[in-house]
C-alpha cells in the first residue's frame, strides 16, 4: 500500500508517535489515575465513608506485612464489633495482627470481589460476619442497586486484573457494567471520581498555605505510619444510644422495630439467595486455599428480641449451623446472648463497651483456633472472663461521712463515700486509684482508660460521692487538687445536693492551662470562682464529682469557709487551721463597785474568728513568766495585716454589773512597731454593739514594753450600767503581732494602773 | 457526530485518513472524491436530511459562479448573484430566523393588539448553515466582483463547501485558499502529522478541561440566577464564560485545523490570543478572524466602510456589528451584543484621536498599554455577559451588578453557591490566564511540540490526553458555535 507521496513521511515515525502516545496515556490512565483516586477515596471526604475504598489497599498492605494476620470482613456489624488492636494485644500468639475490614452496608454479595485479594493476603483466619441481616434476598429490592453500583465501582478502581476470579459467575447482569473486567473499563470507572480527587488534592495542598481553605485528612494513607493501626481499629462512628435516655430508646424501638421486624434483615432465608451463594463462594474459596473461617454473629440490642416471633430467625440458626459444619469453618453464634444495654451503639451495632467485651470473648477463641483447637472447647473458657466488669453496674465507696468542722477541711479523693459507674458509653471509664508518695494521702484517682473520651451534655461519666455534715451555717467553698495532661483530659463535673434534694447544676473544673501544663493544681483558678455550698448547721449534703474527660486525675478536695483563699498563691495545707466553732471558758466576770476586777486575756468567755484577710489569724497563747499569770495572747501570724474594714478574731468577756455606775476598761498590751500595736475594743450591751475604741500601744518612748492602755490622754472605754446588767466586752485583733495580757474593769474614773500596780 | 464524539476519533477520522492518504494511492482526484463523500457522510451523521440544504447551496453557488464567470453581461451576472444571495440568505432566513421573527412579532402584537398569535414552524437549526452559506456566498460574490475564477470541477467546489473539518463551525474558508490547498495531491509529512494530532489533542484538552469545567460555574450563576447582587459571583461567572467561549470555539477550530492537517489541507487560523487585545479593534483582529474578515469584506466595505465620511462609517460599522451579532443566533441578546461591540468600536475610533487621550498613551508607555488592555478586557467580558444571558430577568440585574450598581461582595456566599468542583476550576482559570498571556507573548507551543522526537511528543501528548480524561467534568457540553 502506498503512503502519501512525500519523502518526509516516515511510517516508523508515525508508529512510534502513536505508540508512545498510547503507552504514556495508558500508563497515566491505568496507574497514576487510579492511584490518585484510590488515595482520595480512602483519605478524604470525597465519599461519605472513607472505609468504602479501603478494601484492596488494605489487603495489599496486609499481604506485604510481615506479621501473621486475622482478617474480619463483613458488614457494619463486624466493623463496629471488632477492635483488632485490642484482640491482637490479648492474643497469646504475639505475632498476629487482627484487622477489621468490615464495611458499612456490605452484604456477602458486595464482598465477593475481594476474595482473590484476600486469599493473596494469606491470613491465618478470616472472621466472617454472619448474622440474620446477611441472609435476606435483595433480588427483588432495587434499593440496594445504587449501593452495589457504588461499591463495585469503587472496588474496581483499586482492583488488579488478578482479582478477577470465579466470583464473576455470581454477578448479576445489571451489575456487570460497574465492574472493571479490563483496563479500559477500570479507567472509565476511575474517571467518575477523578475530578473530585483532583479537587481534594488541590484543597489539601492549598490548605498548607491558606488558612481559609479547610481540609481534613479523614483517614491515613497506606504510606502513613498509622495505616496498619487504622486497619485494625477503624474510626468507629459516634455514640448514639449511649447518649439517649432509656425513654428515648424505648420510643425508638416502639416506633421502628415493628416495621423493621417484618423486613428482610429479620426474616432471613434458608438458602439459594444471592447472599447464600456468595457466602458459599467465599467459604469454599477460602477453605480451598487453606484459610480457616470463623463465622461470627454478634447480638443485637436486648429490646430487639421481644419484637421477634418464635421461630422467625430459624433460617438464620440453621444456616449458621450448616455453614459452621463445613470443613475449615468454625462458628461463634452470640446472637442469642443478652448483652448489657450499655454495650450497644444502636439497634444492631456494638458500642465501645461491647467491642471491649467482644475483644475478650474472641481473643481466646482466635488463640485456640490458631493453636488447632475446636471452638466448642475454646468457647467454654469464656467463663474465665470477669463479666461483672461489663455487665454489672457495681461501684462501692466507704460510706464515710466527713464532718466539716474546721476552717479548711481536706478530703482525700480516694475516700469517697459512694460512687456510680458512668452511663452508656461512659460505662467504660472508671476512677482508678494510683498510689503515689508525691500526693496527699497515699495517692490519687485517675480516670481510666485514657482514650480521649469526653462525657458532656447528657452523658454522665463515672461519679464519686462525698458525704458531708456541716456544723455551722456558712458558705463553704470547694477546691479540688487535680491535673490533666492536655486540654482534652483535664476536666471534671462537680455539684452538690442536700439530703433528699436534687443536685444543683453541674459545674466544670478543669486543670490544664497555658500556664499550668500538666501540674497538680488547686482548681478552679484562672479567674473562675469555686463552687459554693450554702449549708446550715447540721445539714447533710453530698458533694459529687463526675468524670468529664478521661485521663483527668484528682488528689484532694478542700472545703473551706475562707472566701478569700487563693490556693495558687499559698498552699492551703500551710494555713493555720482552726475549728469553725470558736470555744471559750463560758465564764461570767463580775465587776466590782469601788474596786476593780482583773481579767486574764486567755480567760475569755467566748471567741470568734476573724473575717476577710484575718480569717486565718488567731489569738495564740504564749507562755511568758514576765506576763500576768505566766501567759499572754499574741495575734498571729504576724504578717502586718491590718483588720480595719473587717473584724479580726475577737475575744469576748461577759461581765456582770451588780451595781449601777460607769465602768472603765484598761488593757495590758504591747506591740513591736506602729504597725502591730492596736486592738479594737467595744461593749455589747442590750444586744447592741457599742462604738469601737481603737487602742494603740506602741509609742516613741515605750516601744516593745508592756503598757497599760490607754496611757495617753485618751479616756478609757467605759460603759454606764444599771445594777444587775450583763454586758460583753469584746477585744478585737486590729493589727496582727499585737500582744494582749490582761484587762482591768473599774468604776474609778481616776484609776491609774501604774500607781496601783 | 461531532468533535466531542469518541467515534469521530476512533473510526471516522482514521478511516478518512487511511482512505485519503493510502487507499487513494496519493492521487488527487480520488482523494478529493473521498473527502467529499466522507464530508457528506459526516454531515449526514450530524444533521441527517438537512444535507439537502447543503446540496442546494452548493448547486446554486456552483451554477451562479459558472454563469457569472461565463457572462460579461452585468444583468445576467447580477441575476445570478441575486440567485446566490437569495438562496443562501433565504436558507438562513427560513431555518435560522423565521421562527425568531414570528416569535418577536407575536410578542409585539401581544403587547399592542389582540390579534391571534402566529404559529411558529418549529424548525431545527441545520448544523453549520451559518458557515457554509457564508462560504458559498463569498465564492459567488468574489466571482461577481471578478476577484477570482470559479472552480474547474464541481467535485472540488462541493468539497470546498462541505469539507467536514470546518463544515460545522468554521473557520470560514475563502474559496481561493481552499483551491490552492487542493490543487495538488494531498500530502503530509511526519511533522505535519504530529502537528495535526497535537492540534486535535490541544483542542480536546481545551474543550474538556477548560471550557467544560468553567462552563459549570458560569451556568450555575446565569441559569439559576441566584445571588446576582453579589459582584464577586457575577464577575467570576462572566470571567468563566469568557474563558469558556474562547476555549470552546478555539478548541473546535484547533480540532478542525488539526483534522485538516492530517488530510494534507491547511485551514486558516481563527484566533490570535484575543484576550491580549488592547482595544476593541484589536480584539476583532484576534477573535473569530475568519468571520470578522468576512464581515469586513462582504458587509462593512460594501456598506460604505471608512472612506465615505464619518456618518457612513458609523452606519456601516453599526450595521455590520448588529448583523454580526444576529449571525450568532436568533436572539435579541446577540443583537445587543453586536450593538455594544459596534459602540465600543466607534468610541475607540473617535476616542483614540482625542488630544489628551493620545498624550496620555504617549506619556505612559507600557503602563498605558496595560490600562488599555484592562479597559478593553472589561468591555469585552461585559459583552460576554450580554452574549451569555438570554433571559432578561437575569441579564439586567447581572449587568447592573457587573458595574457595581446595588452590588455587594460576599466571598462566603460565592464559595457556598458555586458548584462542588471549585478549587480545580479556580486553578484552571488561573492556568488559562497565565498560558494565554504566555501564548500571546511567545506564540503557542504547537509547532515546537510537533518537531520533538516522536517518543517525547508521544509522552507529552499522552499525559495531556490522560489529564483531559481525568479532569473533564461528568457531563460534556456541546460546542457553543454548533448553535450558530
Amino acid at each position: 500500500m502506498a503512503v502519501a507521496n512525500h519523502a518526509d513521511f516516515s511510517f516508523s515515525g508515525l508508529i512510534v508517535s502513536v505508540l508512545s502516545l498510547f503507552l504514556s496515556a495508558m500508563f497515566v490512565l491505568s496507574s497514576v489515575g487510579p492511584a490518585i483516586v484510590t488515595d482520595s477515596l480512602i483519605s478524604t471526604a470525597m465519599v461519605s465513608n472513607t472505609r468504602y475504598g479501603v478494601t484492596f489497599p488494605a489487603l495489599n498492605s496486609i499481604e506485604n506485612h510481615d506479621e501473621d494476620s486475622v482478617i474480619a470482613i463483613g458488614s457494619s456489624i463486624i466493623q463496629a464489633a471488632v477492635d483488632g488492636k485490642c484482640i491482637s494485644d490479648s492474643l497469646e500468639n504475639n505475632d498476629v495482627n487482627v484487622y477489621n475490614l468490615g464495611i458499612s452496608g456490605a452484604n456477602p454479595y458486595t464482598e465477593i470481589l475481594q476474595i482473590p485479594a484476600l486469599i493473596r493476603a494469606d491470613p491465618e483466619l478470616v472472621l466472617l460476619d454472619l448474622g440474620p441481616n446477611g441472609l435476606w434476598d435483595f433480588k427483588s429490592d432495587s434499593n440496594l442497586d445504587e449501593y452495589i453500583q457504588f461499591r463495585f465501582t469503587i472496588n474496581s478502581i483499586a482492583m488488579q486484573h488478578e482479582d478477577i476470579g470465579n466470583w464473576t459467575d455470581l454477578i448479576r447482569e445489571e451489575d456487570m457494567s460497574w465492574i472493571a473486567f479490563n483496563e479500559v473499563e477500570r479507567i472509565k470507572l476511575t474517571q467518575s471520581y477523578s475530578q473530585k480527587s483532583f479537587e481534594q488534592g488541590i484543597q489539601s495542598k492549598l490548605s498548607e498555605y491558606l488558612d481559609s481553605i479547610n481540609y481534613e485528612q479523614k483517614a491515613p494513607l497506606p504510606e502513613d505510619k498509622n495505616w496498619i493501626e487504622y486497619l485494625m481499629q477503624p474510626s468507629w462512628s459516634a455514640p448514639n444510644f449511649e447518649l439517649k435516655t432509656q425513654e428515648e430508646i424505648v420510643k425508638y424501638f416502639e416506633e421502628n422495630m415493628p416495621r423493621k421486624a417484618t423486613q428482610g434483615v429479620y426474616n432471613p432465608k434458608l438458602n439459594d439467595t444471592l447472599n447464600h451463594k456468595s457466602y458459599e463462594y467465599i467459604i469454599s474459596e477460602l477453605t480451598n486455599a487453606g484459610i480457616e473461617v470463623l463465622l461470627v454473629a454478634t447480638p443485637h440490642y436486648p429490646m430487639v428480641y421481644s419484637y421477634l416471633e418464635d421461630g422467625q430467625l430459624d433460617n438464620f440458626n440453621d444456616t449458621f449451623e450448616r455453614y459452621s459444619s463445613y470443613d475449615g469453618v468454625k462458628g461463634v453464634n452470640m446472637f442469642w446472648e443478652k448483652w448489657h444495654d450499655s454495650m450497644f451503639k444502636d439497634r444492631n451495632h456494638l458500642g465501645i463497651n461491647g467491642r471491649e467485651y467482644l475483644c475478650q470473648r474472641l481473643g481466646p477463641i482466635i488463640d485456640g483456633i490458631l493453636d488447632g483447637k475446636n471452638v466448642s472447647e475454646i468457647d467454654s473458657n469464656v467463663g474465665t472472663i470477669n463479666l461483672s466488669n461489663y455487665l454489672e453496674d457495681s461501684c462501692n465507696g466507704n460510706d464515710f461521712t466527713t464532718i466539716v468542722d474546721e476552717q479548711y477541711k481536706f478530703i482525700q479523693a480516694e475516700s469517697y463515700s459512694n460512687c456510680a459507674r458512668g452511663e452508656g458509653v461512659a460505662f467504660q471509664d472508671r476512677w482508678e486509684f494510683e498510689s503515689s508518695s508525691d500526693n496527699e494521702g497515699s495517692g490519687f484517682l485517675h480516670a481510666l482508660p485514657e482514650d480521649s473520651s469526653q462525657y458532656k451534655g447528657k452523658i454522665a461519666g463515672s461519679r464519686l460521692d462525698y458525704q458531708l455534715e456541716f456544723t455551722t451555717e456558712e458558705s463553704y467553698y470547694v477546691w479540688i487538687n487535680m491535673k490533666g495532661n492536655s486540654y482534652g483530659n483535664d476536666s471534671i463535673g462537680i455539684s452538690w445536693k442536700l439530703q433528699g434534694q436534687e443536685y444543683l447544676p453541674i459545674e466544670k473544673y478543669d486543670s490544664f492551662g497555658w500556664s499550668s501544663k500538666g501540674q497538680w493544681e488547686w482548681e478552679p483558678e484562672f479567674n473562675r470562682e469555686p463552687m459554693i455550698i450554702n449549708a446550715s448547721a447540721n445539714d447533710v449534703a453530698t458533694l459529687s464529682i463526675w468524670m468529664r474527660e478521661d485521663g483527668v486525675m484528682i488528689d484532694e478536695i478542700l472545703i473551706t469557709t475562707d472566701s478569700n483563699l487563693k490556693p495558687k498563691t499559698i498552699d492551703p495545707h500551710q494555713l493555720i487551721n482552726q475549728p469553725l466553732n470558736c470555744e471559750g471558758s463560758d465564764s461570767i466576770w463580775q465587776a466590782q463597785f469601788d474596786g476593780e476586777v482583773t481579767i486574764e486575756a486567755e480567760e475569755y468567755s467566748r471567741c470568734s474568728f476573724g473575717e476577710g484577710e484575718s480569717i486565718a489569724h488567731q489569738w495564740i497563747i504564749v507562755e511568758d513568766l514576765n506576763s500576768s499569770q505566766g501567759v499572754y495572747l499574741a495575734a498571729m501570724p504576724d504578717e502586718r495585716v491590718h483588720m480595719k474594714e473587717e473584724r479580726g478574731p475577737g475575744l469576748h468577756y461577759d461581765i456582770y454589773f451588780p451595781s449601777s455606775g460607769t465602768y472603765y476598761v484598761w488593757i495590758s498590751m504591747r506591740g513591736n512597731s506602729y504597725g502591730n500595736d492596736t486592738i479594737g475594743l467595744n461593749w455589747n450591751f442590750n444586744e447592741t454593739d457599742g462604738n469601737m475604741s481603737v487602742i494603740a500601744s506602741f509609742a516613741w518612748n515605750s516601744y516593745g514594753q508592756w503598757e497599760w492602755e490607754p496611757q495617753t490622754s485618751q479616756v478609757p472605754l467605759n460603759i454606764s450600767v444599771s445594777g444587775g446588767d450583763l454586758a460583753t466586752l469584746s477585744v478585737w485583733m486590729r493589727e496582727d503581732g499585737v500582744e494582749f495580757d490582761c484587762l482591768i474593769i473599774t468604776n474609778d474614773v481616776s484609776f491609774n494602773p501604774y500607781q496601783e500596780d | 457526530m461531532d468533535f466531542v464524539d469518541l467515534d469521530y476519533y476512533l473510526y471516522f477520522l482514521p478511516a478518512v485518513f487511511i482512505l485519503a492518504m493510502w487507499v487513494s494511492l496519493g492521487k488527487r482526484k480520488p482523494q478529493i472524491i473521498i473527502l467529499l463523500l466522507m464530508s457528506y457522510l459526516f454531515f449526514w451523521f450530524a444533521s441527517g436530511w438537512y444535507i439537502l440544504l447543503l446540496l442546494i447551496s452548493t448547486c446554486v453557488d456552483w451554477n451562479a459562479g459558472s454563469k457569472m464567470h461565463a457572462s460579461e453581461d452585468d444583468v445576467i451576472r447580477k441575476r445570478w448573484l441575486k440567485a446566490s444571495l437569495i438562496t443562501n440568505l433565504g436558507l438562513l432566513g427560513v431555518f435560522k430566523y423565521l421562527d425568531f421573527f414570528i416569535e418577536s412579532l407575536n410578542l409585539v402584537s401581544l403587547k399592542f393588539t389582540d390579534s391571534a398569535e402566529i404559529d411558529t414552524f418549529g424548525l431545527l437549526l441545520p448544523v453549520g448553515i451559518s458557515f457554509y452559506t457564508f462560504q458559498t456566498m463569498s465564492y459567488s460574490i468574489d466571482i461577481y466582483r471578478k476577484k477570482q475564477k470559479p472552480y474547474d470541477s464541481f467535485v472540488d467546489f462541493a468539497c470546498y463547501a462541505a469539507f467536514f473539518p470546518q463544515l460545522v463551525a468554521g473557520p470560514i474558508v475563502r474559496a481561493d485558499h481552499f483551491r490552492k490547498e487542493i490543487e495538488n495531491s494531498l500530502r503530509i509529512d511526519s511533522v505535519q502529522f504530529r502537528l495535526g494530532l497535537t492540534l486535535i489533542i490541544y483542542g480536546i484538552a481545551k474543550k474538556l478541561i477548560i471550557a467544560d469545567n468553567v462552563a459549570v460555574h458560569a451556568n450555575s450563576v446565569f441559569i439559576e440566577g441566584e445571588h446576582l447582587a453579589n459582584i464577586g459571583l457575577v464577575w467570576w461567572a462572566t470571567l468563566c464564560f469568557g474563558i469558556q467561549i474562547y476555549c470552546d470555539f478555539s478548541a473546535y477550530t484547533d480540532i478542525a485545523i488539526g483534522s485538516a492537517y492530517l488530510l494534507g489541507v491547511r485551514l486558516p487560523e481563527n484566533f490570535q490570543t484575543p484576550y491580549a487585545a488592547t482595544s476593541p479593534q484589536d480584539f476583532w483582529r484576534r477573535w473569530h478572524i475568519s468571520l470578522s474578515t468576512w464581515l469586513r469584506d462582504y458587509l462593512y466595505i460594501p456598506l460604505g466602510g471608512s472612506r465615505n465620511g464619518t456618518k457612513r462609517m458609523i452606519f456601516a460599522l453599526m450595521m455590520t456589528m448588529l448583523l454580526g451579532g444576529l449571525w450568532h443566533g436568533a436572539s435579541w441578546n446577540f443583537v445587543l451584543w453586536g450593538l455594544v461591540h459596534g459602540l465600543l468600536l466607534i468610541i475607540h475610533r473617535f476616542g483614540k484621536n482625542i488630544g489628551f487621550v493620545n498624550k496620555f498613551f504617549n506619556v505612559t508607555g507600557k503602563f498605558g498599554v496595560l490600562i488599555s488592555w484592562f479597559v478593553t478586557q472589561i468591555c469585552v467580558f461585559f459583552t460576554w455577559l450580554i452574549f451569555r444571558v438570554e433571559e432578561t430577568s437575569i441579564l439586567i440585574p447581572s449587568m447592573k451588578t457587573f458595574f457595581g450598581i446595588g452590588a455587594h461582595f460576599d466571598l462566603r456566599e460565592m464559595y457556598d453557591f458555586l458548584p462542588e468542583i471549585k478549587l480545580l476550576t479556580a486553578v484552571i482559570v488561573v492556568a488559562f490566564i497565565l498560558l494565554h498571556g504566555i501564548s500571546g507573548k511567545v506564540g503557542g507551543g504547537k509547532m515546537w511540540l510537533s518537531r520533538r522526537h516522536p517518543i517525547i511528543w508521544g509522552i507529552i501528548c499522552g499525559v495531556m490526553l490522560s489529564l483531559t480524561f481525568y479532569l473533564r467534568p461528568a457531563e460534556t457540553v456541546d460546542f457553543i458555535y454548533f448553535r450558530f
